[in-house]
C-alpha cells in the first residue's frame, strides 16, 4: 500500500505548513494592530509636531514648509497608508531629533540594548533556576531562609531606584565602576562596528577597552538582575516543591536513585515548563526595566532613544520602537511555545 | 535458612499526631515466603511498608529494635547504603500506575537511572527481557515510550518488570492491583505468583483485598488503627479467624450464601479511647475491660491475636460466608 | 502577633492615603529655598529637597497619589478582567476564543510602550498612566478567572444546579463568584505592590505625575540630579516605597496560604 503511506506523509507536511502559516498570519495581525493603534494614538496628540520639528524660532511659513515636507498636511488616511507602505519597505521615516532615518537609528542603538538584555536575561534565568532548585531541595537551610527574605524584598525593589542606589554607592562613592554610559569609543580609539561595546572592543583586539566595556555593564545589568531575580527564583521554587511531592518521585526513590539525580532529571524536567513560560512573560518586564536602566545610566540604547523621542514628541521613532518591541515579543512567545513539546512529551504529536 | 526480612518492634509516629500511625509491629519473612498485611484504609498497613523503605519523609518518626534485610542491618543503614538496598535487594510495586511514572521521561530511562553508567546497556537489555516476561509485547519499542503511551495495566506490568531489575530478594507490593479493572487484576496476581515461584522471591504484600491475599500469601497480619490485631497462616486466618475485626472482614466478603445474621456494627469509628482496644467502639462483643485496657498479643502455634475475649470469639460470633 | 503588626501597618497606610495631613509635619508644597538640601533632622525627618520642601511630608502626601492610584488601577483591572474572563469561560465557544485572542495580544505587551503611546496622545498625566496600566493588567485576571470558571463549570454541583433549572445569573452569583473571588483578592493584593512599582517607574520617566506633585516616582526622579549632594533625597523615599510594596506582597502571600490553595 505504498500510495497510502505517501498520502499520510504528505498530509502531515501540509498540516505542518498550515500551522506555520497560521502562526505567521497571527504575527502579522498582532504587529499590524500595534502599529495601527500607535499610529492612531500618535496622531491624536494636541501638540503640533511640525512646529516642534521646525524649532521654536521658526516663523509660520517655515512651519508650513516643514509640515509639507513631513507629509503632515495630507489627510489622515493617506498618512496612514503612506506609513504602512513605508513600514513594508522598511522605511520608518526620519527622526526629528537626530535627523536620521529611523531605521538607521534603530540599527545603531539596538545592539547596546541587546547587550544589556541578553546579559541580564541569562544571568537571572540561571540564577533563578539554580537558587530555586536549591531552595526547594533544602527548604530548612539557612540559605533558604535568607532567600525567602531576599526574594520578598527583591520583588519590591523598583529597578530605577536600585540603579540609582548602585550608582551612588559603587560609582559615585567607591568609584569601582563608571558612572554612566558604555564604552567611550573615541577615547579608546575603538571602531564602532556593532554598537556593542564588548564585542567591538574584542573585534579591535583591545583588551583594556574590553575590560572597561565589561565594567560599564556591571551596574546596569546588576540592577536588572536584582529586579527580576526574585520572580524567577520564587516561581522555580514553588514548582519544584510541588513536583518533589509527587508520587513518581517517591517511586524513583524506591528504585534507589540518588536525591541529586531525582532532583535534576525527574523533578526539574517537569518544573521547567511553567518556569520557562514565566521567563517568556517576564521578558516584557525586562524590556521595560531596560528602558529605565538606560535612562539612569545614560546607556546609549533603544531605551534612551525612545525616552528622548518621547520627550520631544518625535513620533516616528516612537512608532518604530513600538513595532520593534511588538515583533520581539511575538517572536519570544513563539519560541517559548515551540519549547513546550520538547519539555513535555505528552504534547508531542506522534 | 535465615529470614530475608526481620522486623522487630517497628513503630511509626507522625509529629504532632495524638496517636501513633503504627503502634508496634514485628514480623519475619522467610525465603520464598509471601506475607500479607491486611486492613482497611487508615489501619497503618501502607505506613508500615513505607516506613520500612524509609519513604515517609522527615515528618515521620520511625523507631524499631531491629530491622535486618538479608542479614544486614537495615535500620541503621546510611543513605547510600539505603539506596543500594533499594536498588539491589528490594523491588517495589506501587498502587497507582499512572501517578508513579514521570510523564516527562521514557519508562526505560526512569527504571535504569539508579544504576551506574557502565551498567546501563546491560540493564536495558535486562529490562527488555523482564518486560517480555511480564507479558508486554514489543518490549524493545515500549522501553523508549513515554508513560502516556501505555495503558494502566501495561504500566503496572512495566513497574513489576522494573522491580525485578537487579534481581531483588524481596518484593514489596502496595495494593498492586487496586487501581486496575477486575479482569486485569486476576492476570497480574497470577503473574506475581509465578514470578515469586520462579525466582524464589520473598514478598511483602499490602492489600485490603482478601481474595488477592488468599491467592498469593502464606502468612497474614491483620491491622486495625495502627495495631496488629491478629496474625497467622493464610488458611488459619481466613478459615478460623479469632479477632472480632478479622471476623468482620472475612464476613464482609460478598458470597452467594445466606445473608448475615449477626448484627455487625458498620459505623466508622471516631477516635477510640486512647487506652483501650482500638476496635472497642465497633466490636459487637466488647466488654468493660476492652475500653480501658489495651489487649496484648497472645501467641500460640497457629498464630497470635490481640483480644481480651479471644478464646470465646468463635463461639460468640458466627462467621458468615 | 504578626497579624496585629500587619493590621497596624495597613491602618497607617490607610490614614496616609485618606488623610495625609494628619501624619505629615509640613505643607508638602511650601518652598523654603534657604533651607534647601538639608539632611534629616528633628525638624525635617527626611531632610529637605532642592526647593527646601520637607521631604517627609511630600512622601506622606505622595502616598495618597501613588498608592491610591495603584489601588484604583488594580480595582478596575480586576473588575474588567474578571468580567471578560468569566464571560469567556462561561459561554465558551466563539466568544471564548475571540476574547482569549484579545487577551493574548495584551498579555505580554510591555506596559511602558503602551504608556508612552497613551501619554503621547492624551497627554502626560496620571490619567494616561493609570489607563495604560489598567489596559496592561486586566488580561492576567481574565486568564485566571477564565481558568477557574472552566474548572468549576464542569463540577458536579454546578451541573446539578443547571439540571434543576437554576438560571445562569444565579449560578454565577452563588457558585462561581465565591469560588473565584478568593483567588482574585489574593492576586489583587499582590498586584497593588507590582502596579505601584510600574507606576512609579512611569512617573520616573516623566510619563505620569508632573511637577510639583509629590508622587513617589517623580520624587525619586527629581532626586536623581542631586544624588551626589543629598543621599537622603533618593534613598529615604525609596525605602518607604520598597517597604510599602513589600507589605502588600507579604500580605498577598499570607492570604494565598491561608485560603488553603
Amino acid at each position: 500500500m505504498k500510495n497510502a503511506r505517501t498520502l499520510t506523509s504528505r498530509s502531515r507536511f501540509l498540516s505542518r505548513a498550515a500551522r506555520f502559516l497560521n502562526r505567521l498570519w497571527w504575527l502579522l495581525v498582532v504587529v499590524w494592530t500595534a502599529v495601527t493603534l500607535t499610529f492612531v494614538l500618535s496622531r491624536l496628540i494636541p501638540a503640533d509636531p511640525a512646529r516642534l520639528a521646525a524649532g521654536l524660532q521658526a516663523g509660520p511659513e517655515q512651519v508650513e514648509e516643514v509640515r509639507r515636507q513631513l507629509g503632515l498636511d495630507r489627510p489622515l488616511l493617506e498618512q496612514y497608508f503612506n506609513y504602512l507602505s513605508g513600514v513594508a519597505r522598511f522605511d520608518l521615516g526620519k527622526s526629528i531629533q537626530t535627523r536620521q532615518p529611523v531605521v538607521d537609528d534603530i540599527f545603531k542603538y539596538l545592539p547596546a540594548t541587546l547587550e544589556l538584555v541578553f546579559a541580564a536575561f541569562i544571568t537571572y534565568a540561571i540564577l533563578g533556576i539554580v537558587f530555586g532548585v536549591l531552595w526547594a531541595r533544602f527548604p530548612r537551610s539557612l540559605g533558604s531562609k535568607a532567600l525567602s527574605l531576599f526574594t520578598v524584598l527583591g520583588v519590591a525593589l523598583p529597578v530605577f531606584w536600585i540603579g540609582l542606589i548602585l550608582q551612588v554607592v559603587f560609582a559615585a562613592n567607591l568609584k569601582w565602576f563608571p558612572l554612566a554610559g558604555n564604552l567611550p569609543y573615541s577615547k579608546y580609539q575603538v571602531e564602532f562596528v556593532t554598537g556593542m561595546g564588548t564585542v567591538d572592543a574584542l573585534l579591535a583586539g583591545d583588551i583594556p577597552a574590553f575590560g572597561f566595556a565589561l565594567k560599564a555593564m556591571v551596574l546596569p545589568v546588576t540592577a536588572l538582575v536584582i529586579s527580576q531575580f526574585a520572580v524567577s527564583t520564587r516561581l522555580t521554587r514553588s514548582t519544584m516543591t510541588s513536583e518533589l511531592q509527587k508520587q513518581y518521585v517517591t517511586a524513583a526513590r524506591a528504585r534507589g536513585s540518588s536525591e541529586a539525580r531525582i532532583t535534576i532529571f525527574d523533578a526539574l524536567r517537569n518544573a521547567l515548563n511553567p518556569v520557562i513560560t514565566m521567563l517568556g512573560l517576564q521578558f516584557g518586564w525586562l524590556l521595560g526595566g531596560t528602558i529605565l536602566v538606560e535612562v539612569v545610566f545614560s546607556w546609549p540604547g533603544l531605551g534612551l532613544y525612545a525616552f528622548n523621542a518621547f520627550r520631544t514628541f518625535d513620533y516616528n521613532p516612537i512608532l518604530a520602537i513600538t513595532i520593534v518591541i511588538t515583533i520581539t515579543f511575538v517572536i519570544v512567545n513563539e519560541l517559548v511555545s515551540l519549547l513546550y513539546p520538547k519539555l513535555d512529551p505528552r504534547l508531542r504529536r506522534q | 535458612m535465615n529470614p530475608i526480612l526481620r522486623v522487630d518492634s517497628l513503630q511509626v509516629h507522625y509529629r504532632g499526631a495524638p496517636r501513633p500511625a503504627v503502634a508496634d509491629i514485628s514480623f519475619e519473612i522467610g525465603q520464598s515466603e509471601c506475607l500479607a498485611i491486611v486492613g482497611e484504609s487508615g489501619s497503618g498497613k501502607t505506613t508500615t511498608a513505607m516506613a520500612l523503605l524509609r519513604l515517609l519523609g522527615p515528618v515521620a518518626e520511625i523507631s524499631a529494635n531491629a530491622i535486618t534485610l538479608a542479614d544486614q542491618d537495615f535500620l541503621n543503614a546510611t543513605p547510600s547504603e539505603l539506596r543500594a538496598f533499594r536498588r539491589d535487594l528490594i523491588g517495589t510495586v506501587f498502587q497507582d500506575p499512572t501517578a508513579n511514572w514521570n510523564p516527562a521521561r521514557t519508562i526505560g530511562a526512569q527504571v535504569i537511572q539508579p544504576f551506574p553508567r557502565e551498567e546501563h546497556e546491560e540493564r536495558r537489555n535486562e529490562f527488555i527481557s523482564y518486560m517480555e516476561r511480564v507479558g508486554i509485547d514489543r518490549a524493545n519499542l515500549r522501553i523508549d515510550q513515554y508513560p502516556h503511551n501505555l495503558s494502566g495495566g501495561m504500566l503496572q506490568r512495566a513497574m513489576i518488570a522494573g522491580a525485578l531489575l537487579g534481581d531483588p530478594r524481596l518484593l514489596v507490593a502496595d495494593e498492586p492491583t487496586s487501581a486496575l479493572d477486575v479482569t486485569v487484576q486476576a492476570d497480574l496476581i497470577s503473574l506475581l505468583k509465578d514470578l515469586a515461584e520462579e525466582r524464589k522471591l520473598s514478598m511483602l504484600l499490602i492489600s485490603h483485598n482478601l481474595a488477592v491475599v488468599s491467592q498469593i500469601a502464606s502468612k497474614v497480619i491483620v491491622m486495625y488503627s495502627g495495631h496488629v490485631v491478629e496474625t497467622g497462616t493464610t488458611e488459619q486466618v481466613l478459615n478460623d479467624p479469632k479477632h472480632p475485626y478479622t471476623i468482620n472482614l472475612i464476613s464482609s466478603i460478598p458470597s452467594t450464601k445466606k445473608a448475615r445474621k449477626v448484627p455487625l456494627y458498620t459505623a466508622i469509628s471516631k477516635g477510640s479511647a486512647s487506652h483501650g482496644c482500638p476496635y472497642a467502639n465497633r466490636c459487637p462483643i466488647a466488654i468493660d475491660p476492652c475500653h480501658s485496657t489495651m489487649p496484648t498479643l497472645t501467641s500460640d502455634i497457629s498464630g497470635s491475636v490481640a483480644c481480651h475475649r479471644h478464646e470465646e470469639t468463635s463461639t460468640l460470633i458466627e462467621v458468615q460466608r | 502577633m504578626k497579624r496585629i503588626l500587619i493590621a497596624l501597618v495597613l491602618a497607617i497606610i490607610a490614614i496616609t492615603v485618606v488623610a495625609p495631613s494628619l501624619i505629615a509635619t509640613h505643607d508638602p508644597f511650601a518652598l523654603d529655598v534657604i533651607n534647601r538640601l538639608q539632611p534629616p533632622s528633628t525638624e525635617h525627618l527626611f531632610g529637605t529637597d532642592e526647593a527646601g520642601r520637607d521631604i517627609f511630608s511630600r512622601v506622606v502626601h505622595g502616598a495618597r497619589i501613588t498608592i491610591g492610584s495603584s489601588m484604583a488601577i488594580v480595582f478596575f483591572a480586576a473588575l474588567l478582567g474578571t468580567l471578560i474572563g468569566a464571560s469567556a469561560g462561561w459561554f465558551g465557544g466563539r466568544i471564548d476564543s475571540y476574547l482569549m485572542r484579545v487577551v493574548d495580544v495584551f498579555l505580554a505587551f510591555p506596559y511602558l510602550v503602551l504608556a508612552m503611546a497613551l501619554a503621547a496622545s492624551i497627554g502626560r498625566n496620571m490619567g494616561s498612566s493609570i489607563l495604560a496600566l489598567i489596559l496592561v493588567w486586566w488580561p492576567g485576571y481574565a486568564r485566571m478567572v477564565r481558568g477557574q470558571v472552566l474548572s468549576i463549570k464542569n463540577e458536579l454541583f454546578v451541573k446539578a444546579s443547571r439540571a434543576i433549572g437554576t438560571g445562569n445569573a444565579r449560578i454565577l452569583r452563588w457558585h462561581i463568584v465565591p469560588h473565584t473571588s478568593r483567588a482574585v483578592i489574593v492576586r489583587a493584593t499582590l498586584d497593588i505592590g507590582y502596579v505601584t512599582i510600574a507606576l512609579t517607574g512611569l512617573s520616573f520617566l516623566g510619563l505620569g505625575a508632573q511637577n510639583p506633585s509629590p508622587e513617589w516616582g517623580l520624587l525619586i526622579s527629581n532626586a536623581k540630579a542631586y544624588v551626589l549632594f543629598g543621599w537622603w533625597y533618593s534613598v529615604l523615599p525609596g525605602l518607604v516605597l520598597v517597604g510599602v510594596v513589600s507589605i502588600f506582597v507579604v500580605l498577598g502571600d499570607r492570604l494565598s496560604k491561608e485560603k488553603g490553595r
